[in-house]
């Protein structure tokens, strides 16, 4: 796929995805596999189920940096929470590095979408919380957190506490608790949603900065679409309610990245292509219409 | 690494030239209005004692039924000396507090218990409905009953007072912790226990406070009025028995002292609030 003169990306329509598992085998290289996902929830009040998300297959190779895709309520989260564990009862299966998802482990972390600090511990307690639930002894997880908050550039903040930081800091933190305890899969909840427009394109930067040193497989939750070919090696994009798959993208654009390559034409053209699978006659009008890619 | 955007931070105290949002800076108050609230509750306490004088000197009602400042302060004097408001004093605080740490330590627990599991709070909320809702004080005859007048008789008073107060706070403060804090545990695979000691103690310990004040200052009145009905020592009983002698004076110190140690126990508490509270001052 990367011989000279390859296409901008690798387009894999979704093929009706049928309900039809492989047995799990050991350890293919893949971090996460989704297979089949189905998740309904269960609506009370008026009696019946909501589908979220219907037959979604996707994997991660290990190492990468995977985004979801789609808009509001199309079910990324709930695809994020059953590969944390936290989600029970969905239909298919979540395979992480070859063990099938039952609960919350420790091979995974998980960065929310509020920073979700707790606010009685100063950003060293709080990058330390994860240490302490998997019982590492305090001195390794000093030394552990003291790395990791130097890699967030929190570095004399230390004794700060939740409500002394800005979002930006506080989400920093929240990457920061995830990525001391060491986890094999990152899971990302639209992390920086909440961020202004500069803050958050500054935090696009570190996360790529901060993944380049720390290598983890990433699966990252956004609604944004220059932020998930910015930082992904492949953006799965999903559909409204229910969530299924409509494309998967396989961003080719060189590493390192750093925030000016969103300025170029390369760049754009993805962007455009991945909005134009969303709303296919241009929801979002290109720069220029030139229709390189169909 | 890149510039970090600004702390937010609200200095102790607020020093000159620095902005504060509405008049309220979000940390303790400034030197200057904290001078200003002193003055003005120490002048309207001062013309209250000038018109309290006044009334009494100036012979518009008698001194025995109002007993202007002097006498009250004269009678303080004699009281101290003699040891007696000091052995009331204790008496009645002793009262209070092994009333009050027997709620603490029962209402707790339970308070946790209940905000946690949603059954125990079935099971417990019909009867601390009924009784939270009633008046502690008419069971003092019949603690008097089972227990005679003396120690016991008012220390279960005040449990039972404090324990509602502890129980309800406590559980409502369990059930108002953010599941942000909770879904934190959960990813990292924390342990039951541990979840329970770093998240829902630490989340809960604002509640818990806010039942302690309330349970102390109820405490004290159900001390003082359980003592007042029946009792051998005590500052209810001083009032009972010096208002029953007419000697007005005396029982005025004995207001004073009682209403003293209600304004340091709150005093003191919320001091603990405020110390806890700067995690969730807010923007």
């Amino acid at each position: 796929m990367s011989s000279s003169g390859a296409p901008l990306c690798d387009l894999r329509p979704s093929d009706g995805v049928e309900a039809r598992l492989d047995p799990v085998t050991a350890d293919d290289g893949l971090a996460l596999r989704v297979e089949a996902l189905g998740i309904d929830y269960w609506l009370p009040r008026l009696g019946q189920s909501l589908r979220a998300v219907d037959g979604v297959s996707f994997d991660a190779e290990a190492g990468s940096f995977v985004s979801l895709v789609g808009p509001s309520g199309c079910g990324k989260t709930s695809i994020l929470n059953a590969a944390a564990g936290l989600l029970t009862g969905f239909t298919g299966r979540v395979i992480v590095h070859g063990r099938p998802v039952t609960g919350p482990g420790r091979d995974r972390a998980l960065v929310f979408q509020q920073a979700a600090l707790l606010p009685w511990r100063t950003v060293l307690g709080n990058v330390m919380y994860g240490l302490e639930c998997h019982r590492v002894s305090r001195p390794e997880a000093r030394r552990r957190t003291q790395e990791l908050i130097q890699v967030v550039g929190l570095a004399g903040f230390e004794h700060h506490y939740p409500h002394e930081l800005s979002g930006g800091m506080q989400q920093r933190v929240n990457l920061a608790r995830a990525l001391a305890v060491d986890p094999r899969l990152l899971l990302m909840d639209e992390p920086f949603a909440a961020l202004d427009a500069q803050t958050r394109e500054y935090m696009q930067g570190e996360l790529t900065r901060i993944w380049s040193i720390k290598r983890k497989t990433v699966l990252f939750i956004t609604h944004q679409i220059d932020e998930a070919v910015y930082l992904s090696d492949r953006v799965v994009v999903l559909s409204a309610r229910p969530g299924r798959i409509k494309a998967i993208v396989d961003v080719t654009l060189p590493r390192p990245r750093s925030l000016a390559l969103k300025r170029t034409e390369k760049f754009l053209e993805f962007e455009r292509r991945v909005w134009d699978l969303i709303e296919p006659g241009g929801g979002q009008p290109p720069p220029d219409a030139g229709g390189a890619v169909r | 690494m890149g510039p970090i955007a600004g702390v937010t931070r609200a200095p102790d105290p607020v020093p000159r030239g620095v902005a504060v949002l509405d008049g309220r800076a979000a940390g303790p108050p400034s030197r200057e209005r904290h001078w200003a609230r002193v003055g003005l509750g120490a002048a309207s306490v001062l013309a209250g004692l000038f018109l309290w004088e006044a009334i009494g000197t100036l012979g518009l009602i008698n001194r025995i039924v109002l007993s202007p400042p002097r006498d009250v302060a004269a009678a303080a004097v004699q009281l101290v000396r003699s040891g007696e408001l000091a052995m009331h004093v204790g008496v009645s605080l002793h009262e209070l507090v092994v009333g009050l740490t027997l709620a603490v330590a029962v209402g707790l627990p339970m308070g946790v218990l209940a905000g946690w599991f949603r059954r125990v709070a079935w099971v417990l909320r019909p009867l601390t409905g009924a009784f939270y809702a009633t008046p502690i004080i008419v069971f003092a005859p019949l603690t008097v009953a089972w227990l005679g007048i003396g120690f016991w008789d008012k220390a279960i008073l005040v449990f039972l007072e404090g324990f509602f107060q502890v129980f309800v706070t406590v559980s409502a403060g369990v059930r108002a912790l953010d599941d942000a804090w909770l879904r934190v545990a959960s990813a990292f695979a924390a342990r039951p226990a541990f979840t329970f000691r770093t998240v829902v103690l630490p989340g809960a310990v604002p509640y818990i406070l806010v039942g302690v004040r309330l349970a102390t200052g109820r405490g004290l009145v159900t001390v003082v009025v359980a003592e007042l009905l029946a009792s051998t020592a005590g500052l209810g009983w001083m009032v009972a028995y010096y208002g029953q002698t007419f000697k007005i004076a005396n029982v005025f110190v004995v207001l004073l002292v009682t209403a003293g140690l209600g304004v340091l126990a709150d005093a003191g508490i919320r001091r603990l609030e405020g110390h806890v509270e700067q995690w969730r001052a807010t923007v």
